[in-house]
């Protein structure tokens, strides 16, 4: 830790600046910054372009209909007659929406409850790590299930339940940055210069945590994406006619002998943008750590 | 010895002539059922569900037996006398019906087993069944001691029950598992935890060898069962298999011999690979919506009631949802059913368009339209075939009458006790199969005072038809009387019937002694393999 | 030591209470109750259930009569399966979990390590990459989408392997579950393991046993692999949960009588003692294999003794 210290002390600013070069060096991560891009704005912006409503049932047309090169329906229909290309756009929304907002979720729980903690230390600090500690004993999939069951089943809580969960990892990472950051230099300065406890968090911990929080904040989103398809196998994913890529590639897997294109295209954009978020998560954290590669 | 292929051939066509002949001393057959959920008990009067009960009627025999077509036959009672005024029923015992362990089955087994059963200590979930027997309901209520129960043995072989109302269908209720008798001394020992490996003595065709929680249930002979001389399979194994196509997956790898049901997705599929295996016939059942009567949108709106019932396409979705097996509701009583004459929907039969546009009218009657849209919320509890139905009948419903839906899935124990409340359910998926061959079962739920009319119904007339029902002894004018009630329900619509259930079940093509019947009954001792038969193989 | 362990032991204690309380009182709070069923109790027949499993008295004292039987290591009868307690359903379906848990962890670390650090070793040539991007898909795509195909396979198209049941353990039945359940481990040690390899390869102590001619083979297995096995280690802790939340999903797709699927049902059917039960059980475990895993920490890198 210490030569990095010294680096990033010494370097100032340009670190970032050589970070976003050895970053632009990086061709697999470019390619997945790339293709995420596209992915995204397929996501946000295909739902306009389509014919077909996520939820309408063409009743009179093919149920379970195979994907024809024919615009409009480029993926066939699911197998009750709605369009898989509106559904699979639709489905890439919500699941993206999971994975950012409740990233969030667990990133400001996670940044202040570490920060706090590693920055008062002492009892303070053993106290708020022990609540983590007695929370990573808890089953997750409990605590989840027995949330959804609790309240229903709306979107807000699918991003509470997975931010709350996902912060622990958080709060640990950032208590040991800080606890580190507190004996340095410019810390001490604003101690002596009497600034107060919150303000030095505010403005001399957090900041300094970015590079920790971004490449966790890229390696998360995945997870989490991940663990709401889990949710959506068992029946407890978002309602009904909404859907996610999860719960898309669930009902694909039931039926992927007789229509496997209603596995296939959710499986393969879900699995595409799991990949990029990995890729890029990676590059940003070589780019910011030079010493692993 | 070098044979050539035909000389092989041959030799191990006559090894298997030789052991499929019939007397010789044939090879050891074993039944590997798929069994659906777990089996949670093995105690006749504590166990619940199709699953258990199906180990159930393998395991035990009751005075009446089922066959076949699910009729009542004789089981341990050999015959019966009905009184004139049909109250009165004499059972006598066969004398060698036995125990597992050897001992006689007696009517004393009985009257403590049918005590137990109606005991609220016992926590039994279905002592209504026997409710038709005088006092039965007394003691339910803990008003009475079972001893009070009016069932009484005569004699060591011969068995009196006397009943509250004349009941046609009480022979079929004594077949149910909370009419089994109970081994007195092992219920003596071990208290309520008799049922239980290597302790459960049962008195039908198998014994239980292993329970293994999760995973399987395994039964051999009953040496000492009156007609094991008559019993084909050895041995039989009830898997536990929730999910269809777990299951689908495990009959076609030959690891099962049966299922429970058939993934609907693979229907196509089942039907061109293996159609011998594909087994289905109508089961005593009714798919349906119930509309919340006592709160808006549907309290006094019997127009919005109608019109909800008519924009919903049967038979598009009988044939695209339910695989073309399932038959679209034409009415409230599934088919079937005895003593009853079926009442049934005028519009049934009528084309799309032409129903629509009644439904359209009758929409904007009840003073609905496009601005001013009525909302409906769907609550159904978790599961890929509910919620594939719910989200094709809400789109009906938003796409023909511009009705505006919501979806809300609950997981069943939160989905029971929404129902039950009638606080804030609109529209709820339901389902009914009846507990015996009998109109009654399907028309005592809407009851006004009945504890499962979660709708809320509470008509006049209704009840009075039931009860005029109940006291009549005259058949054919009960079924009249059944009918005219079915008329009212289908009149004053809090329910929307959608579908009638049929089991469907892939069975191997060699198992013999199986036939579908309208209770989906089937006891392992009327079956066997008959491996010269060719065809089906997966 | 002894110091460390009691310490640790003394920790858990509030650990495991917040646990079981919390429990209690979710499961409580939860909508719907154990008796529950499609068709209404008789309301006398209801009391009697509720006097039987101690619910009708006041919510404290069940809580208390809990925790008292709980010290003492009964866990009380199931709600559900009427006949058993919960001490008994744990014995029945823990040796499934724990079986398929530890293959499972097993064959992810021995592939995993072998694979990273194969990886590591090729750094950027085409072995690299082609383990790299196949661990990215261990982690992509989900489990439930990977079983089904691997029964696809194996067992219908091939039919090597039984499709699913558990056939009291026999080797077959259990050669699919381990691997779906270890597919995303793998993945994620292999990816550990070669971050950590590349970093110890590069550091002094390694040119100098290069520079004194070992030979590559011994100076990985030798020198390398234990310090780049650290950080694979502290992962141990994630990866236990991990294979515990997997086996939830494997032990549902395969049928598999293991203690994630009564999880599961106890929950969705509010049996109470059962939840509590397991819960409790787990986090005994979690709590335990924790304090394992920083014990062989503690062994193997001298600098981490507290």
């Amino acid at each position: 830790m210490s030569r990095r210290e010294v680096l990033e002390a010494a370097a100032g600013r340009s670190l970032w600046q050589d970070a976003g070069h050895r970053l632009l060096r990086n061709r697999a991560a470019m390619l997945a910054v790339l293709l995420l891009g596209v992915i995204v704005v397929m996501v946000v912006a295909g739902p306009w372009f389509s014919p077909f409503a996520y939820d309408t049932i063409d009743f009179d047309g093919q149920w379970s209909a195979p994907p024809s090169w024919a615009w409009p329906s480029p993926f066939g229909t699911d197998s009750i007659g709605r369009d898989l290309f509106a559904r699979t756009l639709h489905g890439g929304r919500i699941s993206l929406m999971v994975g950012i907002v409740a990233t969030l979720v667990s990133l400001l729980i996670g940044v202040t409850w570490g920060a706090i903690a590693g920055y008062a230390g002492g009892k303070v600090d053993a106290l708020m790590m022990r609540i983590v500690d007695i929370l990573y004993a808890l089953p997750f999939m409990f605590l989840v299930i027995l949330l959804m069951v609790l309240f229903g089943r709306h979107l807000v809580l699918i991003f509470v339940a997975i931010g709350a969960i996902n912060w622990l990892d958080m709060a640990r990472i950032v208590r040991g940055q800080a606890m580190a950051l507190k004996q340095r230099e410019f810390v001490e300065a604003a101690v002596v210069a009497g600034t107060r406890p919150g303000t030095i968090v505010r403005r001399h911990i957090v900041p300094n945590l970015l590079g920790v929080v971004v490449v966790y904040v890229t390696l998360t989103i995945p997870q989490v994406i991940l663990v709401e398809s889990f949710l959506s196998f068992l029946g407890l994913g978002v309602q009904e006619p909404a859907t996610s890529w999860g719960a898309l590639v669930n009902d694909g897997a039931r039926e992927m002998e007789s229509s496997p294109w209603a596995l296939v295209f959710p499986a393969g954009f879900l699995a595409a943008t799991l990949f990029c978020f990995n890729f890029i998560g990676d590059g940003l954290r070589d780019a910011l750590d030079p010493k692993d590669r | 010895m070098n044979l050539g292929r035909h000389q092989t051939l041959l030799l191990r066509l006559a090894l298997c002539m030789a052991l499929c002949l019939p007397g010789a001393a044939s090879a050891e057959q074993v039944l590997r059922r798929g069994n659906g959920p777990d089996v949670e008990s093995l105690d006749p009067h504590r166990v619940e569900g199709v699953a258990a009960a199906d180990v159930m009627r393998d395991l035990f025999e009751g005075l009446v037996s089922t066959g076949l077509d699910a009729e009542p036959i004789p089981g341990v009672a050999e015959r019966w006398e009905i009184s004139e005024d049909g109250l009165h029923y004499r059972f006598f015992l066969r004398h060698d019906a036995r125990w597992s362990n050897g001992d006689a089955v007696t009517a004393m087994d009985f009257v403590v087993a049918l005590r137990r059963s109606v005991d609220p200590a016992t926590g039994s979930n279905y002592s209504k069944i026997l409710s038709p027997i005088r006092n039965a309901d007394e003691i339910i209520e803990g008003e009475k001691p079972p001893e009070t129960l009016a069932v009484t043995a005569v004699d060591a072989h011969t068995l009196d029950i006397e009943l509250t109302g004349p009941t046609p269908y009480l022979l079929g209720q004594l077949s149910h598992t909370s009419a089994y008798p109970v081994h007195r001394p092992s219920l003596a020992q071990w208290g309520a935890d008799f049922a239980r490996e290597g302790r459960l003595v049962s008195n039908g065709a198998y014994q239980l060898k292993r329970w293994a929680l999760q995973s399987h249930i395994e039964l051999v002979r009953n040496p000492h069962y009156w007609n094991n001389d008559k019993t084909r399979i050895d041995r039989v194994i009830f898997y536990t298999i929730e999910d269809l196509n777990a299951e689908y997956q495990r009959y076609r790898a030959g690891e099962i011999d049966w299922t429970t049901g058939v993934p609907i997705t693979q229907l196509p599929q089942i039907k061109q690979r293996m159609p011998d295996d594909l087994r289905m016939h109508p089961y005593m059942g009714v798919y349906y919506y119930g509309m919340n009567l006592n709160r808006p949108p549907f309290k006094d709106n019997p127009k919005l009631r109608l019109a909800l019932n008519m924009a919903i396409d049967r038979p598009l979705i009988a044939e695209r949802i339910l695989g073309d097996i399932d038959q679209a509701a034409d009415g409230w009583m599934p088919p079937g059913v005895q003593n009853h004459h079926y009442a049934r929907f005028a519009w049934a039969d009528w084309p799309r368009e032409q129903r629509l546009a009644k439904a359209r009218q009758l929409y904007a009657e009840a003073g609905y339209s496009a601005a001013r849209p009525a909302r409906v919320e769907i609550l159904y509890n978790t599961s890929d075939d509910h919620k594939k139905l719910a989200t094709v009948v809400s789109a009906m419903w938003k796409q023909w009458l511009g009705v505006e839906t919501v979806l809300r899935n609950q997981e069943w124990k939160v989905y029971l006790q929404s129902r039950r409340l009638q606080q804030d359910t609109e529209v709820f998926r339901a389902g009914w199969i009846g507990d015996y061959n009998d109109p009654n079962t399907f028309m005592e739920i809407l009851h006004s005072q009945h504890g499962m009319n979660d709708v809320g119904y509470d008509s006049e007339v209704y009840d009075r038809l039931l009860h005029e029902a109940s006291q009549e002894s005259n058949l054919e004018r009960r079924a009249w009387l059944m009918q005219a009630a079915e008329a009212q329900l289908l009149e004053d619509l809090p329910i929307i019937p959608l579908y009638f259930y049929n089991s469907k079940r892939l069975v191997r093509p060699t198992l013999k002694g199986w036939r579908g019947n309208v209770m989906d009954q089937h006891r392992s001792q009327t079956m066997y393999f008959d491996p010269t038969t060719t065809g089906g193989a997966p | 030591m002894l110091r460390f362990a009691l310490s640790r032991l003394l920790s858990a204690i509030p650990t495991l209470l917040v646990l079981v309380v919390l429990a209690f009182f979710m499961m409580r709070a939860a909508p719907g109750g154990p008796f529950d069923t499609e068709r209404t109790l008789p309301p006398e027949v209801q009391a009697q259930l509720e006097a039987q499993y101690r619910l009708d008295l006041p919510v404290h004292e069940q809580l208390w009569r809990y925790l008292a039987d709980a010290v003492r290591g009964d866990l009380g009868p199931s709600f559900q399966y009427s006949q058993f307690s919960v001490n008994e359903l744990i014995a029945q379906s823990f040796p499934v979990s724990l079986q398929l848990g530890l293959s499972a962890m097993l064959l992810a670390l021995v592939v995993g390590v072998a694979a990273g650090t194969w990886a590591a070793l090729r750094q950027n040539r085409l072995a690299d990459h082609a383990i790299m991007t196949l661990s990215m898909t261990g982690i992509s795509v989900p489990n439930f989408v990977i079983a089904p195909l691997m029964v696809l396979l194996f067992a219908l198209v091939l039919g090597w392997l039984p499709a699913g049941g558990w056939n009291d353990g026999a080797w077959r039945n259990r050669v699919m579950p381990v691997i779906a359940l270890a597919l995303p481990q793998i993945a994620y040690v292999a990816r550990l393991t070669r971050g950590s390899m590349i970093e110890v390869l590069r550091q002094n102590f390694i040119r100098t046993a290069r520079a004194k001619g070992l030979s590559g083979r011994t100076v990985v297995l030798r020198h390398a692999l234990k310090p780049a096995l650290m950080p694979v280690l502290s992962y141990l802790g994630p990866a236990a949960a991990g294979i515990i939340t997997g086996s939830v999903v494997i032990e549902q797709i395969f049928g598999l009588p293991g203690l994630g699927r009564y999880f599961v049902q106890g929950a969705l059917n509010r049996d109470y003692t059962l939840v509590m039960g397991v819960v409790l059980f787990y986090g005994v475990l979690i709590i335990a294999f924790n304090f394992l895993v920083d014990l062989l920490y503690g062994a193997l890198d001298p600098r981490v003794r507290t």
